[in-house]
């Protein structure tokens, strides 16, 4: 409390300290944010991919959106020893009328038939309605993304206007800051239809409109992806796979250039924040140095003085992360919804960031009080008294 | 037995490699209980430094011949650092020329602050201290921040915090050189009559001819050796200074 009303009394002073540490900590918490961000995009990803092998024609090397595949491939690739469930999907570009690159993942219609839990292991849940099921077959019904949903304004129950066709939206997905999140997913069917109109004609007479573009493969609980992906290239023709550990190194190095970015810019924005946080109170404990040759003077004790020091150093660093914390939250926000159309989220603020920027200019407040607050209780107290 | 009393007392500042000032050449001094001490003399000729050994603020050099310096019968050439920091809390007051106040306290947490570092209780620290404020008359004036006092009243809060704590000795260092004839004479007689009246000991150094003639006895230094010892103008104290007839 005493330390607080100290605050109070000097308030040019504090406020300029705090102005200081506020301006590192709103660095660090937007760059730490744009790197929790990019994080969580691969690992969302590398989650998503884990223990499954992810079947598509042998021309189409990304795994990702490619040459068509017979659905009939899936019934092939169960047959497999080791393979618990085979899933035709189909995935296309949710609207392919915008072209470019977009960070993070871009949006798209994922079509297929549900999965039963215990094959998936990858969470989602919903934020309004429910998910699809077997009865939704052959019905023009969607389960959108939280973003996807929140840029098209759509909730449960509305109708949406998807590539010319009309949906009902009979669910939508909590955030997972992954790629669910700008997906909309939809029954098999509908989804073959919506994949088989963008084909080119040659290919479309070619294998017929019973086409998917990939086959999502969950190897039984005993068996090793990797070696259930070995057996399925070896016993069916024209198919490539991905595993979750292809999928980390493929995805995992073209990210890592960015991400080392991410990280420097991060470091940098922790040694710019701490060496503001430093710089200004070790500033502001000096500039008290008499006042610490007075109360020396007086007989307060050096232990004394300079804890009551550097609690006041701690209060304006917690202060200074708070009201920094706070300044980088409302930029990061700021910065998501107006990216979010575009479909570029840009950052991530996690709890654990926010109590790291807290903890980070609280404990560095304090430290970088300590120094000098104890170098001028050192001094003897008539020294101290003549420092101007 | 003297209350105070040094021996040898030597001082050398080593303001470059080469550049030594000599502020104290070997002061012997003694101090009764209930004395009102002046230490006069020209700038640099070491009384400031000889207050700030007495005070505990300097320890004496320790070269040469062995400094003796106790205060009542207690030697203080021996301790650390956080007992001389206990003794002065406990056993001194301070006032000093610029008054010293804490900016950010109001008067009575300024007082109230050498009680706590004392060891007395937050509460009866501010107890005690709005009373000592009471004694140089700025009860009224508790609650006002240093910057919203007049010189004369810094004084009195620095005085009234240098006598919280009923030290055995008061020290002040020119502490009526910042203040003008009127506020000086006023605080002058005060600290006299806090000497007349609780035999508070006073030790001042001073430029200020009125102060040495406020004091029971004047010791003049010169050259950092004490060159005269003399009572004051009005001896033995039986007369009242000039201020205090006023006060």
């Amino acid at each position: 409390m005493r330390a607080l009303r100290n605050l109070s009394r000097r308030k040019v002073r504090t406020a300029l300290t705090i102005l200081g540490i506020t301006i590192g900590i709103w660095a660090l918490v937007v760059f730490s944010s744009m790197a929790n961000k990019i994080n969580s995009l691969v690992e969302g990803g590398s989650e998503y991919y884990a223990d499954k092998v992810i079947v598509t024609d042998a021309s189409d090397a990304s795994g990702m959106l490619g040459a068509p595949l017979a659905a009939s491939v899936a019934d092939e690739v169960s047959a497999v020893d080791g393979v618990a469930l085979a899933v035709p999907q189909v995935s296309l570009v949710f609207d392919p009328t915008t072209t470019g690159m977009t960070m993070g993942s871009s949006e798209s219609i994922v079509g297929g038939p549900p999965v039963d839990e215990q094959y998936e292991q990858f969470d989602l849940s919903y934020a309004q309605g429910r998910g699809l099921n077997a009865s939704d077959e052959g019905s023009s019904v969607v389960v959108l993304g939280s973003d996807l949903a929140r840029k098209l304004g759509a909730a449960a129950g509305d109708r949406i206007d998807v590539r010319g066709r009309e949906f009902e939206v009979v669910g939508v997905l909590a955030p997972t800051l992954t790629a669910p999140d700008t997906t909309a997913y939809v029954p098999l069917a509908i989804g073959q239809q919506l994949y088989a109109e963008e084909l080119p004609a040659v290919v479309a007479d070619q294998l017929g409109t019973d086409v998917v573009s990939q086959i999502v493969v969950y190897p039984a609980s005993d068996e090793d992806p990797v070696v259930v992906a070995e057996r399925i290239e070896a016993s069916v023709d024209n198919v490539a796979t991905l595993t979750g550990a292809e999928f980390d190194e493929q995805v995992g190095s073209s990210v890592s250039i960015l991400n080392a970015i991410i990280v420097g810019v991060a470091a940098i924005s922790l040694v710019v924040g701490g060496l503001s946080v430093i710089n200004t109170m070790a500033m502001s404990v000096q500039e008290r140095t008499r006042e610490i040759g007075i109360k020396r003077a007086i007989g307060g004790s050096r232990g004394r003085v300079v804890r009551e020091l550097v609690l006041e150093a701690g209060l304006i660093g917690l202060i200074g992360g708070l009201i920094g914390l706070a300044l980088g939250a409302l930029v990061i926000s700021v910065a998501n919804e107006a990216g979010r159309n575009s479909g570029t989220v840009l950052f991530e603020l996690t709890l654990g960031t926010a109590a790291f920027a807290l903890a980070f200019s609280t404990i560095l407040g304090m430290l970088a009080g300590v120094i000098p607050a104890w170098s001028a209780a050192r001094l003897d107290p008539v020294q101290a008294l003549r420092y101007e | 037995m003297a209350l105070l009393e040094g021996r040898n007392l030597r001082k050398t500042y080593q303001l470059s490699r080469r550049n030594t000032v000599e502020a104290l050449r070997g002061v012997d001094i003694d101090i009764e209980a209930g004395e009102m001490v002046a230490i006069m003399g020209p700038s640099g000729s070491g009384k400031s430094t000889l207050m700030h050994i007495l005070g505990l603020l300097h320890a004496p050099d320790r070269n040469g011949a062995e400094p003796r310096l106790r205060i009542d019968g207690r030697d203080m050439t021996q301790l650390s650092d956080r007992e001389r920091t206990r003794v002065r809390a406990t056993e001194m007051g301070f006032v000093f020329q610029s008054y010293n106040l804490v900016p950010t306290l109001t008067a009575v947490e300024n007082v109230a602050l050498a009680g706590e570092y004392a060891g007395v209780s937050a509460r009866d620290a501010r107890r005690k201290a709005r009373e000592a404020l009471g004694w140089v008359g700025l009860d009224r004036r508790s609650d006002h921040r240093p910057s919203e006092l007049s010189g004369g009243e810094q004084q009195r809060v620095a005085i009234a915090r240098s006598l919280v704590n009923a030290p055995k000795l008061l020290l002040g260092d020119e502490p009526t050189g910042n203040l003008d004839s009127k506020r000086s004479t006023e605080v002058l007689a005060m600290l006299r009559g806090f000497n007349r009246e609780r035999g508070q000991t006073l030790l001042l150094v001073t430029h200020d001819p009125e102060v040495g003639a406020a004091c029971d006895r004047i010791i003049r230094m010169r050259d950092g050796v004490i060159a005269g010892d003399d009572p004051g103008t009005i001896g033995a104290g039986d007369q009242p200074a000039s201020g205090v007839a006023a006060a």
